[in-house]
């Protein structure tokens, strides 16, 4: 027999592996008893959860929105934990989903986008039509006049107007050289130093007519009531009679006025329609014509433009 | 732990029920924060915050039950940890002078939310003691839920070494606790202050 006792650490383990894993697993029913203490410090830590570790839930939530991942619920029905306004179950069940935050709207469709689009649109339209024209025409400003006055009718009345000198404000007249500014001319068709002379009239006039693709049909009527109020009158063989001095290396086989044969002269006239008083009012109008000295000399008139006695 | 509803939930989470989320969240973000705090106490919450970013941005692709999703989580966790632990390294702070606990401002309710908690920080304060990785295993087996399989795959361990780590947790656990003996167990716990 033994005369003393065992010391304390000798003997069978209080617990084996087996109590270890039923201890990690929870089952905490047959284990040992040196193990409840080691239970209940685990049971602590599966302990529910306490106020502080539930703060990040309002983050955690954001991000979950930020991602789309929560838009569909909201939509759906009012959000489940926040209402700011009390209504009975049966109203809350029908009622239409609600609308997404307002940031969330604007980021996807801005505002300005929906109004700005048809403005856009009316720009870039426009900027179209200007290079269109200006393709066509060659002339920049011939085709901004067009453009306005195919966009206001009563812009055209307003400068046909203008052009008949009942304004006093100096007009804009547009060339193919470019734009122009002419005081208004009297009845006498005296034009000023620096602004075009009859012979550029007219063969501006005359290159369009014979040359229909370069110059736009504004620019040619603008020339021709230029022209119309230097000869004395709108009738076309007038303008023509007048400007055929300087013109006429453009028209070699044309025909001096008078003769039977019909000049070019533009469509929209009546060739020979209107022949009354033409002498009188060529020698008017040559009267009061500038010594341009572009003039060529006409064999069969005596009065012709270009041939009178002005230096 | 969810339990049967977890499958209902997470297809429900991967559809946009915020409802649904919050069951999740709440679930597992009190595991999360008590592991973090064993393992990485000083930003404990700023890694679980990137750890919910990155599963939030994985959820729609997740495929598994619930221990998957644990495992999932955890594992993101754990590399948020690392991250952060190589990230403190190489930019260290400077700490702010430590407040004491007289001038913390508390409310009303502090010591009761503290008589409450009292347990748990208890529990944690003494799986602190132990060494780390056997800490960690035990805050997986137990907090987590993760079984020993998983554990070890998530720490890159065999099984055995895990439970093996785990069984000396405990057994460290059990001589430390009477070595706290002349103090009051907390609540019944045997947890002492």
């Amino acid at each position: 027999m033994p005369d003393s006792f065992p010391p304390p650490g000798w003997g069978p383990a209080p617990f084996d592996e087996r109590d270890l894993d039923a201890v990690l697993a929870g089952k905490t029913a047959d284990i040992p008893v040196p193990l409840c203490p080691v239970a209940d410090v685990l049971t602590a830590l599966r302990a529910g959860p306490a106020p502080a570790e539930l703060y990040g839930e309002a983050n955690a939530m954001a991000e979950f929105r930020a991602l789309g991942l929560g838009q569909a619920e909201r939509q759906a029905g009012p959000a489940p934990t926040m209402l700011l306004e009390a209504l009975p179950d049966g109203q809350r069940a029908g009622r239409p989903g609600r609308h997404p935050a307002r940031h969330r709207v604007r980021r996807r469709h801005p505002v300005g986008r929906a109004v700005l689009r048809p403005a856009v649109l009316s720009a870039f339209a426009a900027a179209a039509v200007i290079v269109l024209a200006v393709l066509v025409t060659g002339n920049f400003a011939a085709s901004f006049r067009d453009i306005a006055h195919m966009a206001s009718p009563s812009a055209g009345t307003r400068s046909s107007a203008s052009s008949t000198g009942r304004s006093s404000a100096p007009r804009v007249e547009t060339t193919s050289a470019g734009l122009e500014t002419t005081p208004p001319q009297s009845a006498a068709g005296s034009t000023a130093p620096g602004q075009p002379t009859p012979s550029e009239i007219c063969r501006a006039y005359y290159t369009g007519i014979k040359h229909p693709g370069l110059s736009a049909w504004a620019t040619q009527e603008s020339l021709l009531e230029q022209l119309a109020k230097l000869a004395g009158g709108e009738n076309w063989l007038q303008v023509y009679e007048y400007c055929l001095p300087y013109v006429k290396d453009l028209f070699p086989y044309a025909p001096a006025p008078g003769q039977d044969q019909e000049p070019a002269g533009p469509p929209h006239s009546a060739p020979g329609s209107q022949d009354n008083g033409l002498g009188q009012q060529a020698g008017a109008a040559a009267s009061s014509r500038p010594s341009s000295g572009s003039g060529t000399a006409s064999d069969s008139q005596g009065d012709a433009p270009g041939s009178g006695s002005n230096p | 732990m969810v339990g049967e509803d977890f499958a209902a939930l997470l297809a429900a989470a991967q559809c946009g029920s915020e409802q649904a989320f919050s069951v999740l969240w709440r679930d597992v973000n009190p595991a999360l924060l008590r592991y973090l705090r064993v393992v990485a106490a000083e930003h404990a919450e700023d890694v679980a915050a990137e750890t919910w970013v990155q599963v939030v941005r994985g959820l729609p692709r997740f495929t598994g039950d619930e221990a998957a999703w644990r495992a999932w989580l955890f594992t993101t966790a754990r590399r948020r940890m690392l991250d952060q632990v190589r990230l403190r390294k190489r930019h260290p702070s400077e700490p702010l002078d430590e407040i004491s606990p007289m001038d913390i401002p508390r409310t009303a309710d502090a010591e009761q939310l503290a008589m409450d908690n009292m347990a748990t920080e208890a529990a944690m304060a003494l799986l602190s003691k132990l060494p780390e990785q056997q800490a960690e295993v035990i805050f997986l087996r137990v907090v987590a839920g993760m079984d020993t399989e998983a554990v070890a795959e998530m720490l890159g361990r065999s099984p055995g070494a895990v439970r093996v780590a785990a069984h000396r947790g405990l057994k460290k656990l059990a001589t430390l606790l009477p070595g706290e003996a002349g103090h009051a167990p907390v609540r019944g716990t045997g947890v002492t202050l």
